[in-house]
């Protein structure tokens, strides 16, 4: 329309204005389509990006939790079962880790990872309540200083989601406003990105906002 | 050359930069002229029903008129105009955008991957022997050449991208050269020409675009309108077909401009990095792999917009020799090893990292015999070596790496601890004040953060000065990973504990200046300002107001001798010594916010006046060091960590 305007005036010698207009606000428009493009691709990036702290922290907890195991193997010897679930649900949660840290955008490797982390914080949740009659294990130095480390990992966890949320929330909000809403599918940016969700420990779940 | 003329010489091509800009665009708007003209001719020629009186047919040249001429002129500068500030203001927002765009996948800082951990080290090291906030680093994944770039405005929001195959091809000294390159760029202001250079180019980039919009369009109206459309669809076509020809010439324009101003850069940036390292046989050896695999081109479609700040060429151009964005590897292998056989080395195609190892060992043995330590002595040396550090200083940057108790350097490595790292910093000696500022941070943090700050307290009391704003620097690209909101937190916090008490000491000015100035940048509050003023005497008021300041830091000096030594460096009468009461941290903060803005050249002549000012008592100590090295970090001028232990006494 625009164009087939402005080849009007061409033509009738109106041309000096119009060439100016014309060329100057298509100009704007692609300038401003390149602009949602790319803060598009930055923003998906910077969430992306925004795992591999998840994947760190998590990492380290994952690595912490087979010395945890060893050191109560030696006093629990009749909790075969609880110990092996702690295990096996630690390496379903390393392997969903994987998935999700091959690639951050997919929403179901995040879902798998959030059940696997919500199964290994129930198993380890019972095997602090079957700890419990193990007074000496309690005591343990060695056992002390993991689960502070379990702890303090925890914590780390969960300041590194929210972070990984912020910039996801910032990827979701940017892409349903109003003019990028147009361009995200055309865009390749169809699909929102997921929040990592996990269903555990209330210290994650108070108000982040005023506790860190 | 050294770091201030360096940083100036890069400005100066700016205005070199600026005529050949004008004279593409001029060319460009005679190039477009002709194309409209054509696209006129052929619309008047074989479309219109009744030819229009002002244009006969068959003559070309009766086409021309000088208001069109003038018209399309005004309108191509003004497209240009628009893109290439469009683009600028994209880049304005840091360093980490452009690695972001190009796909970068973010090292996380307190990485264990032993090959990360590698390239994480030697980052770190050279930024704290050249006294800058260590920069983010991103690998390229998906690209198995070898190269790499550094991009941002200011050393605050630099980041440091590799390919993967730079990490797992190259031994530690290789990459130890090739970042020391990247580090040439970021000390000698080469990144901020080059971001100018990528925002002013895209302006040209811009026609093409538009031509090939126009084309899309005019085919798209052509194929739905099978009548009555067709004749100017066929004119919009040749203007689209026009436009995009302007556009892969404008690409030509932008590539020749490119290549003169880089090429020399990238002389200057391996002079540099042989300097930093001593070790010439690094980047030699780097770029003889890159002749061996001949493997330095980049994938990524945007590639080309940054070819220029590449460690190797990055996108294949034909006549290399015109519009190559780097020197020919022999040549530049040859100005570092004068001697060099010409043989490249061969790599397989997946070097183990035992066999990267066993050439470290090698080299190690045979870079021991170089190591004869200068002692360096006195703030002015250290000014006239800013943003140069030297081999020992690199040397010295890994032994404070070293020194520095593991936990505290773990922590300053990893978002979350980082931030008790900083407010540890912060806290006072004093126990009144130590209390509020503990239950405040009780107050408006996590209990793990909390007992992190009790825990990494007493270790930072410790603390000798001189590792203090190396720690800071350490902490930077940690923080740069927090989130909006939690950088927002972050900052109320540190603003808070800093005015717990009444006074705010320069060196809690200093860290918040460096922390939040670079944080800002990133995070979008701020954005990052141009040098403005090109001579000293515009901001006198203001060097008064810091020498001021300055000359009563020190308490129980003389402040009047230590003032008049900072005149004497200056030497001015117009910079008086303002009254106690007239001062105040407020306007000392604006103060330094302008005088940041001073061209490069005019820096040292002021960081010379501050050293004066502090060393008038004749002892120089290590907390005082501290300080003028916080005051040149927030004036932009790196400086490097002293090498030797100051008398350290109280403040």
């Amino acid at each position: 329309m625009v164009l087939h305007l402005g080849l009007f005036m061409l033509k009738e010698g109106n041309m000096g204005t119009a060439t100016i207009v014309i060329l100057v606000i298509i100009a704007a428009l692609v300038l401003y389509v390149i602009g949602i493009f790319n803060k598009l691709v930055t923003l998906k990036n910077r969430y992306k990006n925004a795992f591999a702290q998840i994947e760190v922290q998590l990492k380290r907890r994952y690595d912490l939790i087979p010395n945890l195991i060893e050191t109560a193997k030696g006093y629990m010897k009749h909790e075969r079962e609880t110990l092996e679930s702690v295990i096996a649900a630690r390496n379903t949660a390393a392997s969903g880790l994987a998935n999700a840290a091959a690639d951050p955008s997919n929403p179901d490797a995040m879902a798998s990872l959030a059940a696997a982390e919500g199964q290994l914080t129930g198993a380890l949740g019972r095997l602090n309540v079957v700890m419990e009659a193990y007074p000496d294990l309690k005591a343990n130095q060695n056992m002390m200083q993991l689960s502070e480390e379990l702890t303090t990992t925890e914590n780390k966890v969960s300041f590194a989601r929210q972070s990984f949320n912020d910039q996801v929330m910032a990827y979701n909000t940017y892409k349903q406003t109003f003019p990028p809403v147009f361009f995200a599918a055309a865009f390749g940016h169809a699909q929102d990105a997921t929040l990592l969700e996990f269903e555990d420990s209330a210290e994650i779940q108070e108000a982040p906002k005023v506790s860190f | 050359m050294d770091f201030f003329s360096a940083q100036d010489k890069a400005r100066k091509k700016t205005g070199w930069l600026i005529f050949l800009f004008a004279m593409a665009v001029v060319s460009l708007v005679v190039v477009t002229n002709i194309f409209l003209m054509f696209a006129l001719n052929l619309a008047g020629a074989n479309t219109l029903s009744v030819p229009s009186p002002e244009i006969p047919q068959g003559d070309f040249w009766a086409t021309f008129s000088w208001s069109r001429f003038w018209a399309v002129g005004i309108g191509v500068s003004l497209v240009i105009l628009l893109g290439s500030m469009f683009r600028s203001w994209s880049l304005g927002k840091g360093g980490r955008n452009v690695a972001e765009m190009m796909g970068g996948t973010l090292v996380s800082s307190d990485s264990r991957d032993p090959d990360k951990r590698r390239l994480l080290n030697i980052v770190e090291e050279i930024s704290i022997a050249s006294g800058t906030p260590v920069p983010l680093v991103y690998i390229m994944e998906n690209e198995p050449g070898i190269n790499a770039f550094a991009a941002g405005h200011t050393t605050g929001d630099a980041v440091i991208a590799v390919t993967r195959g730079t990490m797992e091809k190259l031994n530690r000294s290789e990459l130890q050269g090739v970042i020391a390159h990247e580090f040439s760029h970021i000390l000698n202001g080469d990144m901020r020409l080059n971001m100018r250079l990528v925002g002013v180019l895209f302006g040209i980039l811009m026609i093409g675009l538009i031509g090939r919009f126009l084309m899309r369009s005019a085919t798209y109206s052509g194929s739905s309108r099978s009548s009555g459309g067709g004749n100017s669809g066929v004119a919009l076509l040749a203007l689209g077909a026009g436009l995009a020809v302007l556009g892969w010439v404008g690409t030509l324009f932008g590539n020749i401009i490119k290549a003169s101003v880089s090429r020399q850069r990238e002389y200057l940036a391996d002079a540099s990095a042989v300097q930093f390292t001593r070790d010439p046989d690094g980047i030699a050896g780097a770029l003889k792999k890159i002749g061996g695999i001949s493997g330095s081109l980049l994938r990524t479609p945007d590639a080309a917009e940054f070819s220029h700040t590449y460690f190797s060429v990055g996108v294949r151009s034909f006549l290399s020799s015109i519009f190559a964005t780097h020197p020919p590897l022999d040549e530049r292998i040859r100005r570092i090893q004068p001697y060099w056989d010409g043989e490249f080395t061969q790599i397989k195609e997946k070097t183990t990292a035992a066999e990267l190892a066993e050439e470290d060992t090698r080299k190690k043995t045979a870079a021991g015999a170089v190591t004869a330590a200068t002692v360096l002595s006195g703030a002015i040396d250290m000014i006239n070596q800013a943003g140069q550090p030297t081999a020992e200083q690199v040397s010295n940057g890994s032994r404070i790496l070293q020194e520095l108790p593991d936990d505290i350097l773990q922590s300053s490595r990893e978002p979350f601890d980082s931030r008790a790292v900083i407010y540890a910093l912060l806290l006072d000696h004093n126990r009144d004040v130590l209390d509020r500022q503990l239950l405040h941070l009780f107050e408006n943090s996590s209990n793990t953060l909390m007992s992190q700050v009790r825990f990494l307290m007493k270790r930072v009391f410790e603390l000798p000065p001189k590792q203090r704003l190396p720690l800071i620097d350490l902490a930077m690209p940690a923080l740069r990973q927090l989130s909006a909101n939690q950088y927002v937190e972050f900052k109320e916090n540190l603003d808070s504990l800093i005015h717990m008490d009444a006074e705010v000491t320069l060196f809690e000015w200093s860290l918040y200046k460096i922390v939040i100035h670079s944080l800002d940048i990133e995070f979008g509050h701020q954005r990052i300002k141009r040098a403005h003023y090109s001579r000293l005497s515009q901001l006198y008021p203001e060097c008064s107001i810091l020498l001021s300041y300055l000359a009563r830091a020190t308490p129980g000096a003389d402040e009047r001798n230590a003032f008049r030594a900072a005149i004497q460096v200056l030497n001015t009468s117009e910079v008086k010594l303002l009254a106690r009461e007239s001062i105040n941290l407020e306007s000392v903060n604006d103060a330094v916010d302008k005088l940041a803005r001073l061209k490069p050249l005019l820096k040292p002549g002021l960081l010379k006046a501050c050293a004066a000012c502090i060393a008038a008592d004749e002892k120089v100590t290590a907390s005082e060091m501290e300080l003028l090295r916080a005051l040149s970090a927030a004036l932009d001028c790196p400086l490097p960590p002293l090498p030797e232990d100051l008398p350290h006494t109280n403040q």
